[in-house]
């Protein structure tokens, strides 16, 4: 994966004020942590969104470059470990970013991409449902994937795709359970009855009391 | 109808709305969602209108999940009835929804069929909503 470059300043300030001043100017307030120490940085939210919007998103591995640090080199290796979003507009609020190694192993969670031609099941209506969209994963930061691309064409209905069908990948070692499903093919429902039935409402019921 | 099996107590107090909906504001499970802008008293007659709507529309294939549970009892004296004797009776229930919050969540359908069912939902809504898709929060 080529890693996302990412431009930030330190920050000085701190708490809600400093905060809602920033974001008010169109930047987002961020720490970067690891290695026993922690940074405090703001990024320009126009940045941070071009950044998502990349085939990793925010998955990737970051290579931040951090303006007006006094003694040390301002050129961090991180990747994204907690995003916070306003409920909802879904605008980013906070980054947490977390410091890597080049040479230490890194664990990230992997979004699950799916693959390949539509399965034959999926044409003749079922339903391909997502039960894990991501997967934990340890490597080293430059062999850590985008994806993990999985492909599912030659599902039938009622089978599903687990962790143990995950091509195996040198240097990569996946964390999760071999047995947890990632794709299961449902059967279609039945359709409803067209007649839209009005229930006769009896008298709200109030539920039995436990106590009791 | 969405409503408890049992309760521990059968008459709530009216609570408050204030906030936003920091928890289950994020889709989880479908690629769509409805959202709501608005706080509000989501019945369990208003829940099911909108799954009904959306099971019409989409027919066959597809999942739904319903995202919110109401679990508050509302009480109401009868009519004609003079003030005092205590609490009325437990009418019934509703989820509170706070803005952000997600209602019905949608896999399984194409993008058109999918927005299209969840329209069709949000007019049974008593609320401002929007409907989100997944990879498009910012």
């Amino acid at each position: 994966m080529k890693n996302q470059e990412l431009k930030a300043e330190y920050r000085s300030g701190n708490g809600k004020g400093v905060a809602r001043t920033l974001r008010r100017e169109g930047h987002v307030p961020a720490v970067l942590y690891g290695k026993g120490k922690s940074t405090p940085i703001t990024l320009q939210l126009s940045h941070v969104q071009k950044a998502f919007q990349t085939h990793a998103g925010s998955h990737a591995i970051f290579q931040i470059e951090i303006a007006g640090l006094k003694d040390e080199t301002g050129r961090r290796l991180a990747l994204i470990r907690d995003v916070q979003r306003d409920p909802i507009t879904g605008r980013i609020l906070h980054l947490d970013f977390f410091e890597l190694s080049e040479k230490d192993l890194v664990r990230n969670k992997v979004p699950v991409e799916v693959v390949g031609n539509i399965p034959v099941s999926v044409k003749q209506g079922g339903v391909m449902e997502h039960n894990v969209r991501e997967v934990l994963v340890e490597a080293l930061p430059a062999d850590m994937p985008d994806h993990i691309k999985v492909d599912v064409s030659h599902l039938d209905m009622n089978q599903s795709y687990h962790v143990r069908d995950i091509p195996p990948v040198i240097g990569l070692k996946i964390l999760e359970s071999p047995e947890t499903v990632l794709i299961h093919i449902m059967p279609p429902r039945a359709e409803p009855e067209p007649v839209a039935a009005v229930e006769s409402a009896p008298a709200p019921e109030p539920a039995e009391s436990a106590k009791k | 109808m969405l409503s408890p099996k049992k309760v521990k107590h059968r008459k709530m107090m009216k609570g408050n709305l204030k906030g936003k909906a920091y928890r289950g504001s994020e889709l989880a499970f479908g690629d769509f969602g409805l959202k709501s802008l608005e706080p509000c008293w989501l019945t369990a007659r208003q829940i099911e209108a909108g799954r009904i709507a959306i099971t019409r529309y989409v027919k066959r294939g597809g999942k739904v999940w319903i995202r919110v549970f109401p679990d508050k009892p509302i009480t109401k004296k009868p009519a004609e009835t003079r003030m005092g004797s205590g609490k009325g009776n437990p009418e019934y229930w509703v989820a509170v929804i706070k803005p952000g919050r997600i209602i019905f969540e949608m896999e399984g359908v194409s993008p058109e069929i999918a927005q299209e069912a969840l329209r069709l939902a949000a007019y049974k809504m008593p609320m401002a909503t929007k409907i989100i898709k997944r990879g498009e929060e910012l």
